[in-house]
């Protein structure tokens, strides 16, 4: 794989992938598991048969890298993950904290969600992949995505605890 | 979808425009990626060199092991009990062939190595048989002689029918029978060069008891020596031909061989470089 090819990807997927891992992982700290993603895509670039799109295949990556990597750390550190975003945005205190505490709870619930849930939520409702691209990733078919994503929805609603939401 | 499904997907939306790599970070972690890129680039061409250098190595050696084979088989081909006179002359013929296929070959190879220091591939082959006559205790006696050529160091030499049975072990030919009646100790004869070597040194380190007796030279078209020793008779000629040593060495019965002696005077006659 040549230089070029690897750099004109990270520039383009870098973030994507580190929010995924950041949200998959509940931490921040991510930025050695970006890296890694990355690391992996140059030594295993020849079974990259371009089916799939490089985004998707990077996704499928880090998702096994946050796999085995939340298999060695077992915590939930979302409290922290939240904090750093919330500090890169120019808000009031008040504005801040009520902010905060909105996706606490959301950052919360999400982490409460079984795991394909979970999956599901963080590749289509916040990295907004398209049905396609999910199940590509997730090794789903398009009909399971689209299912399992209204259930996780479902069961969202129902973490989160809002009265508007019920 | 509702309108609280909507309201909920816009705030899963709007946690993904609050996260992004720091800048210096991520330009850090760009220059490791692409080093490391570059890096597994080079590494697979060397891995790529080293797969294609071991190929041709195989290919090589195993060139060099039919070579070898179809060396052993000329030899094989020209064993002399199982041919005619004129087959004979037709391997003459043959072989003189061959030797001149071999000679470039053989030139190409001494290119690459330093003039006086060459070590040769021993290299030997029946040249022929033909019949004569020794002297057995005043008795005049017929006999077959078989001429072999050590192409190797253009040496021939003469063995009689006696020892009809050869073999070559590496660089030695080991002539020997498989007429054994009892328990007597059978004749064999053992030939081989030993490349650049002076014959004093080479004596001086053998592992036999007592000392070796120059040659005559009347006898003899080298310069050389000779010991023997013990029961049943065993010991060794030794020449110095041009830069190497012809080491022969000997045992028979003197009970069961009682020509032995005339027929290795016969040997040590024959000795004579090809020209």
């Amino acid at each position: 794989m040549d230089e070029e090819l690897i750099t004109e990807w990270f520039d383009r997927y870098a973030d994507d992938i580190y929010r995924f891992l950041a949200y998959y992982t509940s931490s921040p700290d991510v930025e050695d598991l970006v890296q890694e993603v990355f690391i992996k895509a140059i030594d295993r670039f020849d079974s990259f048969k371009g089916n799939s799109s490089p985004k998707t295949w990077l996704f499928t990556i880090a998702r096994n890298l946050a796999i085995d990597e939340a298999r060695k750390r077992k915590r939930q550190d979302w409290r922290k993950l939240i904090n750093t975003y919330q500090s890169e945005n120019e808000q009031s205190p008040e504005e801040l904290y009520q902010l905060t505490e909105s996706k606490s709870q959301l950052y919360e619930a999400i982490h409460k969600l079984k795991p394909t849930y979970r999956d599901v939520i963080i590749l289509r409702g916040i990295e907004e992949l398209s049905i396609a691209e999910a199940a590509d990733v997730l090794k789903w078919s398009e009909n399971k995505v689209r299912v399992t994503f209204y259930r996780a929805l479902k069961a969202l609603k129902l973490k989160v605890g809002r009265v508007s939401y019920d | 979808m509702t309108k609280q499904d909507d309201q909920l997907l816009d705030e899963l939306k709007e946690l993904k425009v609050m996260g992004s790599i720091d800048q210096v970070k991520k330009e850090e972690m760009r220059l490791n990626i692409t080093n490391y890129a570059k890096k597994k680039r080079v590494q697979q061409r060397r891995r790529r060199k080293m797969v294609w250098a071991s190929t041709a190595a195989a290919v090589l050696l195993f060139g060099v092991i039919v070579m070898t084979m179809v060396n052993q088989q000329n030899i094989t081909v020209d064993e002399p009990e199982s041919t005619t006179p004129a087959e004979d002359q037709d391997e003459g013929n043959e072989t003189q062939e061959n030797e001149q296929v071999e000679e470039p070959l053989e030139d190409s190879e001494n290119e690459t190595e330093t003039p006086g220091e060459e070590e040769e591939d021993f290299d030997v082959e029946v040249a022929g048989t033909e019949e004569s006559t020794i002297v057995i205790e005043g008795m005049e006696e017929a006999t077959t002689v078989t001429t072999f050529h050590i192409k190797s160091h253009n040496i021939s030499y003469q063995v009689d029918e006696l020892l009809g049975e050869y073999e070559i072990n590496e660089n030695q030919v080991i002539h020997s029978t498989d007429h054994i009646v009892g328990d007597i100790v059978p004749p064999e004869i053992t030939v081989e060069v030993i490349d650049n070597t002076d014959l004093d040194t080479f004596v001086s380190e053998l592992d036999y008891d007592g000392e070796p007796t120059p040659l005559d030279m009347e006898e003899n078209s080298y310069e050389g020596v000779e010991l023997e020793q013990g029961d049943p008779p065993n010991g060794y000629y030794a020449y110095q031909i041009n830069d190497d040593v012809l080491y022969i060495q000997f045992k028979y019965d003197i009970e069961a061989n009682d020509g032995m002696g005339p027929r290795l005077q016969a040997l040590k006659e024959s000795i004579q470089e090809i020209e």
